[in-house]
């Protein structure tokens, strides 16, 4: 809190209230006396900052009389085509307006939505990135994107290849959340029911933030995860630990020392349907699934750990 | 004088009090500018282009009672507008976030440390090593003595984030100039000494 203050303090900015308020922090411990006085010098140090700097004169003149003549010679170009510019200008102007009423017409912000409804959808977009978009997906492209900056916005499940381009970054928003980067792939997941919108990052470095919120921002890099939970409008990040993260991309399903009710639940969510159990970690599952069956991959799981699967109303339960 | 200047003299610097206004002031613009700027370069190139305009409205201008003062404000308008170029320019990305992982904690040179011999020349290192944005807040608080609100509104963000890069900034030099410091220069704890006992009184 204090920290702030110490600017205000400086710069000789504070209100006395504020100035009582850092005088009682200045005092609570050497420490902060220490910090203080430190900021102190650095800040005074720079009164008379740089006078000893030495700078070339000579050079400097040649390279004067250069750009006087540079634009001694504009302006007599100019003066020539005055009329033409005129002319153009005109013609520029009337361009330009219709160029505004036609934006202001338009309304939306989003031109090219792509939707995948029951299958995945690979989508290439103009600036070379790769999307890779989840059944019952969305992703609306602003109008003029990869022109001035990169931005998407996500309904449902993707996965991103983003081609690298330092100078226009790549934003997706899902949720109440951003995601900027500048080249790099991840999978970003949003739960249409919790609000909640997970974060998976394969390669690169990823800036992971809530809207509105310019503080906060998160840097994750391959490996890592993010989720933010919209119940509590907080973000929590750690190292991705789901194999299968990306199962839905490749049909690749992979289990090492599962415990069985993690394992439903990933089965679940990749088969879109309703697999339930109450063993919870008492049996673990090592195994790889390779664009199998629902039917067939629960016979295995029912064969090699000895587990009964009973079917009732499309709702799976393994049990002993 | 004729009525366009390039008519009367071969070269700007020909014409005598050109040539003085130059040879006085070019060196302290320069300073001036690169206390802005951080940047032999920029600061260089900013002034020349600020003499360069000069001589195009040297009628004008050289009627004006206070060529100096016209010359820092203009200098200091293109620095001002550099800087707000650079600003936007400059990745958002580095701004938050990072606090900690760019300070530098090699230690320096026994080179280094005879170029660190003065304070300013280990603050100045410092301040190049601030990202771009949160340096150029900290700049146009500290040289320009403008207040939070007109740093927000030329810079087009909120106050909040200008609190919070000041904040930044003074904790980020201070830790990598004592870092410096430590490292051994005695001149530098003999101003620290006696700052302390200003502040103290």
């Amino acid at each position: 809190m204090s920290r702030k203050l110490i600017e205000k303090i400086l710069s000789d900015s504070a209100s006395p209230e504020e100035r009582q308020q850092f005088e009682e922090w200045l005092n609570a411990s050497s420490k902060n006396r220490n910090y203080f006085n430190k900021a102190r010098v650095i800040w005074d140090s720079l009164e008379g900052a740089f006078q000893t700097k030495k700078f070339e004169k000579q050079t400097a003149q040649t390279k004067i009389e250069l750009r006087i003549s540079a634009t001694n010679a504009k302006v007599t170009r100019l003066k020539r085509y005055r009329q033409l510019a005129y002319a153009a200008s005109v013609l520029i102007l009337l361009g330009l307006s219709f160029l505004i009423w036609n934006k202001v017409n338009q309304g939306n912000r989003f031109d090219k939505v792509y939707s995948a409804n029951n299958s995945v959808l690979e989508v290439e977009l103009e600036d070379g990135s790769h999307v890779w978009l989840n059944k019952n997906s969305t992703l609306e492209l602003t109008e003029n994107f990869s022109q001035k900056d990169r931005t998407v916005n996500l309904k449902g499940e993707a996965y991103f290849e983003v081609k690298s381009d330092e100078t226009k970054p790549f934003k997706v928003l899902a949720g109440k959340t951003v995601t900027k980067v500048l080249g790099t792939s991840f999978n970003l997941e949003t739960d249409s029911i919790t609000g909640n919108v997970n974060l998976n990052v394969n390669s690169g470095k990823v800036a992971f933030l809530r809207k509105n919120r310019k503080k906060n921002e998160y840097y994750l890099t391959n490996g890592a995860y993010a989720r933010y939970i919209e119940s509590e409008n907080r973000i929590q990040v750690g190292r991705n630990e789901n194999l299968n993260y990306l199962a839905w991309k490749t049909g690749r399903l992979r289990f090492y020392d599962t415990p069985i009710d993690q394992v439903c639940k990933e089965l679940s969510k990749y088969y879109g349907a309703r697999i339930e159990t109450e063993l919870g970690d008492g049996a673990i599952l090592t195994g790889t699934f390779d664009n199998e069956e629902l039917e067939n991959v629960l016979a295995i799981i029912e064969i090699s750990l000895g587990l009964e699967i009973h079917q009732d109303n499309g709702v799976y339960t393994i049990s002993r | 004088m004729g009525k366009e200047s390039d008519h009367s003299f071969s070269s700007a610097f020909d014409c005598v009090e050109y040539k003085t206004v130059f040879d006085t002031l070019y060196e302290p613009l320069c300073r001036f500018c690169y206390r802005y700027v951080l940047s032999n370069e920029i600061a260089e190139d900013i002034v020349q282009d600020t003499f360069a305009y000069l001589w195009e409205s040297w009628q004008r201008l050289s009627e004006m009672e206070s060529l100096k003062a016209y010359l820092y404000t203009a200098v200091k308008n293109r620095s001002l507008k550099y800087l707000k170029k650079n600003f936007a320019k400059s990745p958002a990305l580095t701004i938050e976030g990072y606090t900690d992982d760019i300070i530098d904690l090699d230690q320096p040179t026994a080179q280094e440390l005879l170029e660190y011999r003065d304070l300013q020349a280990i603050v100045e290192q410092a301040l190049k090593q601030l990202p771009e944005r949160c340096r150029i807040i900290f700049v146009l608080k500290r040289f320009d003595g403008k207040t939070n609100k007109e740093i927000a509104q030329l810079l087009n963000i909120s106050v909040k984030t200008v609190e919070t890069q000041m904040t930044i900034a003074i904790k980020r030099l201070t830790s990598i100039v004592s870092k410096k410091w430590e490292s051994g220069a005695v001149i530098l704890l003999n101003v620290w000494i006696s700052a302390q006992g200003q502040v103290i009184e």
